[in-house]
């Protein structure tokens, strides 16, 4: 299925998904969207073109912690197997993954990027 | 047992369908009714609630003395509802969905059929249906999610007029203040918005990155020879 994937590695595939939700949300509150977003799923798998529909408060919601992440259901698995990450919540739309350990910490770095002005 | 409640005699002596009922037929046939899961309303010619099921009170938050005291147009809050009414009466049936109002001031969507029916030679009017629990969801998503794009829209304001900024870049900044400092998006606004100044969360931000920007344009040192 994948390459072998490092916990650094799948930290920083899903930091990379985190990056483009941030554009996909600015865009959908750009044009007012009520309903819920087609975001993509942040699992670890960098080929992964899965669509998780959130509102934006929940994609908010998501984004306070910088060490959650959102996938699809069942995506959270590499992440979970490899011990970069423990399921916190699921719902029939998309499982809530927080990452832990040195995956967490490269998590809540790359987090604090988006909180930086832009260059 | 005697039912003395409201509209328990309301199905009358002849029965359903011009059938003699025997007492106790009419009072498992009110029971159920009563206790269905429907919505059940009896109105006459004029609009006015003649009997209404336990089920329609307990929807939509009335006694029910209180919804006996109602027009139809008290809790049916479509601008056409009295015409909807008289097509009913025109055509001796309808059905639709319009919003009731519930006594909290919520609307709930209703799917409804409605029939005529005669007791003792008296029109009434039945109204049978289910508040649609999907659409109802769906509407207090989007009435939560209008909430809080109302207070994001204030606060963008508030940012873009204290700062200068176009609209698109007081929500990068707002974003940035709440990202930065862990705190949800919508909680940071809140706090532009009621106290009309611009949080410490978001300066820093903002000096940080004017810092940024005199480092990025300040003379760069000549190299010593």
């Amino acid at each position: 299925m994948s390459e072998d994937l490092t916990v650094e590695r799948i930290a920083e595939n899903q930091s990379t998904f985190r990056v483009a939700n941030e554009q996909i949300e600015a865009a959908a509150e750009h044009m007012g969207l009520l309903s819920p977003v087609p975001f993509i799923c942040e699992c670890a798998e960098k080929q992964c073109t899965e669509v998780v529909r959130l509102t934006l408060d929940e994609y908010e919601d998501v984004r306070v912690n910088p060490r959650l992440f959102f996938t699809a259901p069942g995506h959270q698995q590499i992440a979970v197997a490899a011990g970069a990450g423990v399921v916190i919540a699921a719902t029939d739309g998309h499982v809530l993954v927080e990452k832990v350990g040195l995956a967490g910490e490269i998590a809540a770095d790359e987090a604090a990027k988006l909180g930086q002005p832009d260059e | 047992m005697v039912d003395t409640r409201a509209g328990a005699s309301s199905l009358g002596g002849s029965g359903v369908c011009g059938l003699a009922l025997e007492p106790v037929q009419q009072l498992l046939l009110y029971e159920a009714v009563d206790g269905s899961p429907a919505l059940v309303f009896v109105a006459d010619d004029d609009m006015r609630y003649i009997a209404v099921n336990s089920t329609a009170c307990e929807v939509l938050g009335y006694t029910r003395e209180e919804l006996l005291a109602m027009l139809v147009t008290d809790i049916v809050t479509d601008a056409q509802a009295a015409d909807l009414y008289q097509g009913m009466i025109r055509e001796t049936q309808q059905q639709g969905d319009v919003a009731l109002r519930a006594k909290d001031g919520s609307l709930l969507p209703f799917v409804y059929q409605a029939s005529e029916i005669r007791i003792n030679r008296i029109q009434y009017w039945v109204s049978v249906g289910f508040v649609n629990s999907a659409l109802l969801e769906k509407s207090e998503q989007l009435e939560t999610a209008l909430r809080s794009r109302i207070v994001i829209e204030q606060a963008k304001g508030v940012i873009a007029g204290k700062l200068g900024l176009d609209l698109q870049t007081a929500f990068q900044v707002l974003r940035r203040g709440a990202r930065s400092n862990h705190i949800r998006l919508r909680t940071l606004c809140e706090r532009v918005v009621s106290e009309r100044e611009i949080p410490q969360e978001i300066l820093a931000g903002l000096s940080q990155q004017s810092s940024r920007r005199r480092l990025r344009s300040a003379p760069t040192k000549p190299a010593s020879r």
